[in-house]
């Protein structure tokens, strides 16, 4: 499972990959080692067409990063976590990401995939993530509407009842979409 | 039409394409020793040459694409299962990136762009016709 982003340095890109191979040089790794992670044959010369590979992260294993030489407009880099987990993959870009931000070099990251066997992984949609997790079904059968049709038939209409039928609704939402940003599958698309 | 749909399909498209030029095409080729083996697309063996073509559909060719790539073909050529043959690569996907279009050149790795089955037709033959 791999990880891709093109990444456009808003001040140059070989200043701030300087700058930044500076700052990372404490999980800095063999090149040549790195890139055996990534693919099947690696010599000198495959090796030095990458700037820099470095190891870090949240997770147990750590994911492998490489920093691709960039032109004056744009650099990539891509990563491999050794679990073959998105949630790791997930995390230690996140811990990369606020390594590069504790340098403010401002950046904007396009063209961001997450790949398995040379193959995009997308989001599922939040409507399939509400599915699969049959979220709706749970609010359906235990909480909310039946709650709501019960208290209408006991005390019938009122604006109270409807105000906190809908802050529930609002507040259910919020959560709901809080765990898709947070655990939402990645499928083929 | 999604993703892994126009994936397989282009995939189709390219080897048909391949096979009417005379060449015997081989899908999800194992490449490289067990540990680090990765899959190609399609292998498409020529009497003198053998061509490793994949296919990204969706999305723009990388430098790890065009690593990947180099990889392979570099695993290829010493492999003795093509026989000695010129080996090359080709990715066929939407666009370049711009570090990636550098590497290929100086690689020799061919990328064909295009998005739609026209497009990757007419660009392949023109690369069929050249060689």
């Amino acid at each position: 499972m791999e990880f891709r982003t093109e990444v456009t340095w808003k001040k140059g890109t070989q200043s701030a990959l300087e700058k930044l191979r500076e700052h990372l040089k404490v999980f800095e790794i063999n090149k040549k080692t790195a890139l055996s992670q990534f693919y099947p044959k690696v010599d000198d010369e495959i090796a030095s067409k990458v700037l820099f590979a470095i190891r870090c992260g949240d997770s147990p294993k750590k994911s492998i990063f490489i920093f691709h030489f960039g032109t004056k407009d744009s650099s990539e880099i891509s990563g491999r976590c050794p679990r073959n987990f998105i949630g790791d993959l997930k995390r230690d870009w996140r811990f990369l990401k606020e390594k590069i931000e504790e340098l403010n070099l401002k950046y904007k990251t396009t063209h961001t995939k997450i790949i398995l066997n040379s193959e995009i992984l997308e989001k599922t949609s939040f409507s399939s993530y509400i599915r699969k997790r049959e979220i709706l079904a749970f609010l359906i059968s235990t909480t909310g509407i039946p709650s709501l049709t019960s208290a209408l038939v006991a005390v019938g209409f009122s604006w109270t009842l409807l105000v906190t039928f809908f802050v529930g609704l609002i507040c259910w939402s919020v959560i709901s979409y809080c765990g898709y940003c947070w655990e939402g599958d990645y499928v083929f698309k | 039409m999604s993703l892994s749909e126009k994936h397989d399909a282009t995939v189709k498209l390219v080897s048909n394409i391949f096979q009417e030029a005379g060449y015997r095409v081989e899908f999800n080729r194992p490449i490289g020793p067990s540990n680090r083996r990765q899959y190609v697309d399609i292998v498409a063996l020529g009497p003198k040459d053998a061509l490793i073509i994949e296919v990204k559909a969706g999305m723009k060719t990388g430098s790890s694409d065009v690593m990947a790539m180099e990889s392979f073909v570099r695993t290829a050529m010493t492999s003795s299962q093509l026989g000695g043959k010129k080996v090359e690569g080709i990715i066929i996907s939407q666009g370049t990136l711009d570090p990636a279009r550098i590497l290929s050149k100086e690689w020799g790795i061919q990328v064909i762009e295009g998005d739609t089955p026209q497009k990757i037709k007419q660009s392949l033959q023109q690369f069929l016709e050249k060689r």
